[in-house]
């Protein structure tokens, strides 16, 4: 009873501190022998104001970069962004085909059910932390 | 008297509704296959062709693929996301197939970046998505070449962020009938129900 009323009070803090947060982070195991890996997430940005995510880190990758696809003519092209807007009140989604965290350098192989750290760095300072699943999409 | 209006009112709303509801599927239907749909009958599809290109085992000549349904595909392994989504969705649809089905298929990944694929990278690489699929590769020149003669091409694009390069690479895949001739495009993101259809009319034919 007493745990459940610290549980309510806890979300309610947290739901009165809104700040932005990550929710459905993961990673598809990458195929055997790869360096690198892709992470996708969806931030949900709370504020009356838009931020920017301005780059991202993990312990396990020796650099994170920010990604997104152009597709035209039926050709496909990646490119690198310097940052990405997170509109306020709205879900910013990083999706195949779309917005992605791109992880250089694996520290090590990456099997499903793996966790992967992740660190956004928000343009007003704040850090968001969170936790990707690493997925095997084959099933 | 009074209710047997009020009925008829109703039916006239069912019927009003379901009307609606029978053009909004119609309309969704054909949105859904214009996205997707086959560019027809062979109509805007470049002439494709033969080809030899080298995998772990050795030259693979389309010539030795005769009989078979060909799913043809350029990518890079150094790809994240397009390439690994595409052979996903290519490796679910050979095992959605039935097992004479797909000793008829066979899925050619073809890497538009021989500098850092490597035949042995290639065959640790593509039978991860499905035994069936033979990763490959050729010099610069001969993949400019082939891919030219399927209506695309590739580039390296550097990656101003860090030391690796990037490659644009067409997005499509090309499926290829028994006889050797190109027959089909498959869009990048097409639903299974588009690959099956695909595969099962080129092996018909």
């Amino acid at each position: 009873m007493r745990r459940s009323f610290l549980l309510t009070l806890l979300f309610a803090s947290v739901a009165y501190a809104a700040s932005p947060d990550v929710r459905d982070a993961y990673v598809p195991q990458p195929p055997p022998g790869q360096t690198m890996a892709v992470m996708f997430l969806t931030i949900h940005n709370p504020l009356a104001q838009t931020v920017s995510l301005m780059s991202a880190s993990s312990e396990l990758a020796a650099r994170v970069e920010l990604h997104t696809h152009v597709h035209t003519h039926g050709q496909m092209k990646m490119q690198a962004l310097t940052k990405v807007e997170l509109p306020a009140g709205r879900d910013t989604t990083f999706k195949p085909g779309g917005l992605h965290l791109m992880l250089f350098g694996l520290k090590r192989a990456l099997q499903a059910g793996d966790s992967v750290p992740v660190s956004l760095a928000l343009s007003d300072g704040s850090q968001l932390r969170a936790i990707a699943a690493v997925r095997d999409l084959r099933q | 008297m009074a209710v047997s209006e009020q009925l008829r009112s109703h039916l006239r709303i069912l019927v009003r509704a379901l009307s609606l509801a029978v053009l909004v599927t119609s309309a969704l239907m054909w949105l859904l296959l214009s996205e997707y749909a086959p560019r027809g009958a062979g109509a805007a599809l470049p002439k494709g062709g033969d080809f030899v290109l080298q995998s772990a085992q050795g030259p693979l000549d389309s010539h030795s693929l005769r009989g078979q349904v060909v799913l043809l595909y350029f990518g890079y392994t150094f790809c994240p996301d397009v390439c690994p989504t595409s052979l996903t969705d290519m490796g679910k649809a050979i095992q959605s197939l039935g097992a004479a089905e797909q000793a008829r298929v066979r899925g050619v990944f073809v890497s538009v970046d021989p500098a850092r694929d490597t035949v042995q990278r290639l065959a640790e690489y593509a039978p991860y998505f499905h035994p069936r699929i033979v990763g490959v590769t050729g010099d610069e020149a001969s993949l400019q070449a082939l891919t030219s003669r399927y209506g695309a091409s590739f580039r390296r694009v550097p990656n101003e962020a860090g030391e690796a390069y990037s490659v644009e690479h067409p997005s499509s895949v090309y499926v290829i009938a028994p006889n050797g001739e190109l027959v089909e495009r498959i869009a990048h993101g097409s639903p299974l129900e588009v690959w099956q259809h695909a595969i099962r009319d080129a092996l018909a034919r």
